[in-house]
């Protein structure tokens, strides 16, 4: 189930993009704030300078221009023609010579003031100043003349600025000075502007004399400007010049205020200087516009580029990601492209070798997985198997009795007087149901959950049982055995059951194995004493175990065999049996040339005692024919032959033979006589076996001591135990008429050496 | 006047003066030109056809010595700090006179080879002042630098003013081959030669100008 992703997130591109984009844009905004405020400081330093320049240009004009006034006007005091016209001492004529001076001068007015008392002579171009105004204007330029000084002063009269040249001048006892005023007009604004590329503007008194800003008119705001300009730089007039940007209508000016040169102090006469920067600005402005959208386009194309560049970095990073994709899908055959040998390629090298791993645990976890399921039917063949054994287990039980009483009738028949022909009949009754006790004595003992019970065996003994059961398999498959037995080995301390196991797990492998190869299959059995131990080979012809299986083949559930047919826990088993018997068990094989398997043991004989049940069977039955004599023997049983047979047996042998059916019957008879012996099956209706011995114990010790068990069950655990504790002999069915001699005549003799 | 009477036989001269300058030049006047310019913002420019005060006269000494003028006395006013008449011919032994007619002073004087005076100034005044040799004499005031009158002293009585229109008439010039002189104060004098008839007028036009100078 894929996890449900935000409808909004960032791509890994963005996440580098972003920072990338908010950088550069900081940067670029950065560098553009810094250059644009360099250019602007320059701007306005550039015009500060042209401003000063233009006011230095300025000052010099004013200079050349007193200069050349004076030069002007020095000859003046020496001109034939006033002198002429002083000495005559005739206003009029005066007058008229004023007025032709101004002519020649270039003068707007021309005054001359006589001694004292005496009213001054004026001449003046039309659409001049009223003399009213002028007059008191120039007073004190005069005066300073009539003191003999020869002066340039700028004076306001009516809102206008003149320029009054005033020179001393004296025919004999005449004396006057001269004066010759200028305006300053807009032409000689005119000028000023031409010779400093600055519009000048000339105040007087709070109002604007002349300027060059003809469009914008007697602007207030002008004023304003000169006066706080004026103003800022007034504590030292020519040094603290005061320099401001202002703004006039849609233009932008550095502005200089300065003072002209006048007599009074009182005269706020000045001039401001205003130096247009508005080209510098507008070309400040395309800059500007120019800079922004070579900043913008270098963003976008840095961003571009980082994008460029971000997406192949990180190509390999989604082809990765496809190919953990194609991984968690569970496509582990995906590799990814391991081109670069950066850290990429070596997390796509490292990702690949993850999901080798992840491929090969896979398939081991999905080998491991099918093995267990193998397994899992495997055991449940065994349990079915065990089942089965439970079930065999009572089958035999069940013919226990009949075969009883077929073996036993069958033997008293062969010592009945019977036709030649008859007694060959018996003796393969006896023979055939012989091999019926025989195999029905191995299914039980093999079937029988045994505790690990080791006794002195023999070695033979045990191959010979084990080849028993599986004689007819082996027939059928067409196998040969082949017997190689050593008669003179001794006994050893084992576990048979045990052993016969392992014995017939190596047999039935074998007989699997070569019936599939062959059919003229062969399995040679030798025993042997090789040094201190004792050899079991078996050898077959079939195709022997490849090599790398011989290394496995003791492994639990290692099986060559297809399913179903084999657990892979015999030779497991056989192994862990052998080792506990100290021994060894190991396999030489040669590809098609046959298996040998060979189990070593060690000769251990530290528990001494012949073993029980196995005893000679060769005692002659004529032989034992009397000696019941006199005895008396209770058998307690409840099937019918089983108790004939004994009957039949013990009184054939002398005994005075008494039965019952169950076990209060049994219980009965023993109350009411003495009985030398008592055979009590195990399993019967009512009171069973052991209730009755149980009962005798407490009631009649003495019969307790005489007592032996018949019983077709001895696979039940708990049976086994009460038999081993209280020691008293059990003859299991179906027994032959030789064991159960041999067990009535020990216990009888048992009892008749008790009584010595 | 007696032998003017015996003399029966005397004719006229009669013609146009009038100036020209290079073609192209007066034709505009005041659109200025080139002289608009500053470099000869100082440079006068002479309008030809408005020049008066031409004088023609008869450049020769005639065979009779020297007769006293028929009109003894000239007057040459000053009056708004000018001259008038500002060219005034005279014959030999002529007496001018100089009366001031303004309220201002002026002072009448002149440094000319033919006659040198100096009045000084006054006003309210008449001052007089013979001319006894033939010449150009140039008076001026020396306090009105821009008063200024030329006075032709001639050695013979036949001679001519123009009139506002250009035009002059020398009468009773006896008859003959003369060497009729066409005068102005700014300009090269022309030279004619006019033969008078015993009666009748004989017509003599001229041209003045810079046109006929040479070429450099």
């Amino acid at each position: 189930m894929r996890t449900r992703l935000p409808q909004w997130r960032l791509r890994f591109q963005g996440k580098v993009l972003l920072p990338m984009f908010l950088i550069l844009v900081t940067l670029v905004g950065f560098m553009f704030w810094l250059v644009n405020r360099h250019f602007v400081h320059q701007l306005h330093a550039q015009a500060r300078q042209a401003v000063e320049t233009a006011d230095a240009a300025f000052a010099y004009y004013q200079a050349a221009r007193t200069r050349d006034l004076k030069s002007r006007y020095a000859s003046l005091a020496t001109d034939s023609r006033l002198r002429q016209v002083l000495q005559r001492d005739d206003p009029k004529t005066l007058e008229f010579l004023l007025e032709e001076l101004l002519d020649e001068l270039g003068a707007d007015a021309a005054m001359f003031t006589g001694g004292t008392g005496r009213s001054p002579v004026g001449a003046q171009k039309a659409g001049g100043a009223r003399w009213a105004d002028l007059e008191p204007a120039c007073a004190p330029s005069v005066t300073q003349a009539l003191n003999g000084s020869f002066n340039i002063a700028t004076v306001t009269a009516r809102g206008t600025l003149w320029e009054v040249v005033s020179l001393p001048v004296s025919v004999s006892e005449h004396a006057g000075a001269l004066s010759l005023i200028h305006e300053l007009s807009q032409s000689l604004a005119r000028e000023i502007k031409q010779l400093t590329h600055s519009e000048i503007v000339f105040v007087a008194d709070g109002k604007m004399a002349a300027s060059t800003l003809t469009e914008a008119g007697p602007d207030p705001r002008l004023i304003a400007v000169f006066r706080r300009v004026f103003e800022a730089g007034d504590g030292n007039d020519s040094a603290g010049r005061q320099i401001e940007p202002v703004r006039l209508g849609q233009e932008r000016f550095m502005a200089l205020a300065g003072r002209l040169v006048g007599l009074s102090r009182e005269h706020k006469l000045g001039y401001l200087l205003l130096y247009s920067s508005e080209n510098a600005w507008r070309e400040l402005g395309a800059n500007q516009r120019r800079l922004a959208i070579a900043s913008v386009f270098s963003i976008l194309l840095g961003s571009g580029l980082v994008w460029i560049l971000v997406r192949h970095v990180t190509h390999p990073l989604r082809v990765l990601r496809s190919g953990a994709e194609a991984v968690g899908r569970g496509d582990f055959s995906r590799r990814v492209p391991t081109a670069s040998s950066d850290e990429f390629g070596e997390l796509a090298a490292a990702f690949n070798r993850m999901t080798e791993n992840l491929q090969r645990s896979r398939a081991e976890l999905e080998q491991t997985v099918e093995r267990l399921r193998t397994t899992q039917a495997q055991l449940v063949q065994t349990e079915k198997l065990a089942g089965v054994g439970e079930f065999v287990a009572g089958v035999t039980h069940e013919l226990n009795n009949p075969l009883t009483a077929v073996i036993g009738f069958a033997e008293l028949l062969q010592n009945a007087n019977l036709n030649e022909e008859h007694r060959g009949y018996v003796r393969r009754i006896v023979d055939g149901v012989g091999r019926c006790h025989k195999i029905v004595r191995s299914l039980l003992s093999f079937a029988r959950k045994h505790r690990p019970e080791r006794k002195l065996s023999s070695l033979n003994d045990l191959v010979e049982n084990t080849l028993s059961f599986v004689q007819y398999e082996f027939r059928t498959s067409n196998l040969q055995i082949v017997r190689k037995l050593d008669p003179t080995l001794p006994s050893i301390l084992v576990d048979p059951n045990q052993l016969q196991q392992v014995f017939l797990n190596i047999l039935n492998n074998a007989r699997q194995a070569v019936e599939d190869f062959r059919h003229d299959g062969q399995m040679e059995v030798t025993t042997e004493k090789v040094g201190d131990k004792l050899r079991v080979s078996f050898a077959d012809n079939g195709p022997g175990i490849a090599p790398e299986n011989a290394v496995r083949i003791f492994d639990p559930f290692f099986t060559t065999k297809e399913l179903g047919k084999g657990t892979g826990l015999g030779l497991s088993l056989s192994y862990g049996i052998v080792q506990e018997h100290g021994g060894t068990i190991r396999v030489e094989s040669a590809p098609g040339a046959g298996a040998t398997f060979i189990v070593d043991l060690p000769i251990v004989t530290d528990a001494a005692g012949a073993p029980m049940g196995a005893a000679s069977t060769d005692t002659s039955f004529t032989r034992l024919s009397l000696e019941g004599a006199g005895k008396r023997i209770l058998v307690i049983d409840d099937e019918e032959p089983v108790l004939d047979l004994i009957q039949s047996t013990l009184v054939r042998r002398g005994f005075t033979v008494e039965t019952a059916r169950d076990g209060e019957e049994g219980l009965r008879r023993i109350a009411q006589t003495h009985f030398d012996l008592i055979i009590c099956d195990w399993k019967m209706p009512g009171l069973n076996g052991q209730q009755v011995f149980e009962h005798l114990r407490t009631n009649h010790p003495h019969a307790a001591g005489r007592f032996i068990f018949l019983t077709g069950d001895v696979v039940k655990e708990r049976t086994q135990q009460f038999l081993h504790e209280s020691g008293v002999p059990c003859l299991a069915k179906p027994f032959s008429l030789a064991e159960f001699g041999a067990l009535i005549k020990k216990r009888t003799q048992l009892d008749r050496d008790r009584q010595d | 006047m007696a032998m003017g009477l015996v003399t029966a036989f005397a004719g006229d001269i009669t013609g146009i003066v009038r100036a020209e300058g290079k073609p192209g030049v007066e034709s505009a006047p005041d659109s200025g030109g080139k002289y608009e310019s500053r470099k000869f913002k100082f440079v006068e420019r002479v309008d030809y056809t408005q020049l008066r005060d031409f004088v023609v006269y008869v450049d020769q000494p005639t065979a009779e010595k020297p007769t006293p003028p028929a009109k003894p006395l000239e007057v040459v006013t000053q009056k708004d700090a000018t001259f008038k008449p500002h060219v005034l011919p005279v014959v030999i032994g002529t007496t001018i006179a100089w009366p001031n007619q303004d309220e201002i002073l002026h002072n009448v004087y002149s440094f000319s080879e033919a006659k040198q005076f100096d009045l000084g100034l006054y006003k309210n005044e008449v001052k007089k002042v013979t001319f006894d040799k033939p010449g150009r004499v140039d008076v001026f005031c020396s306090i009105h630098s821009k008063m200024h009158c030329v006075i032709l002293v001639l050695e013979n009585p036949y001679f001519a003013a123009t009139d506002a229109k250009g035009s002059f008439t020398i009468t009773n010039v006896p008859p003959g081959a003369y060497r009729l002189k066409a005068w102005h104060e700014r300009m090269p004098s022309q030279v004619k030669e006019v033969k008078v008839p015993e009666k009748g007028m004989v017509k003599v036009d001229f041209v003045l100008g810079i046109k006929g100078l040479p070429q450099y």
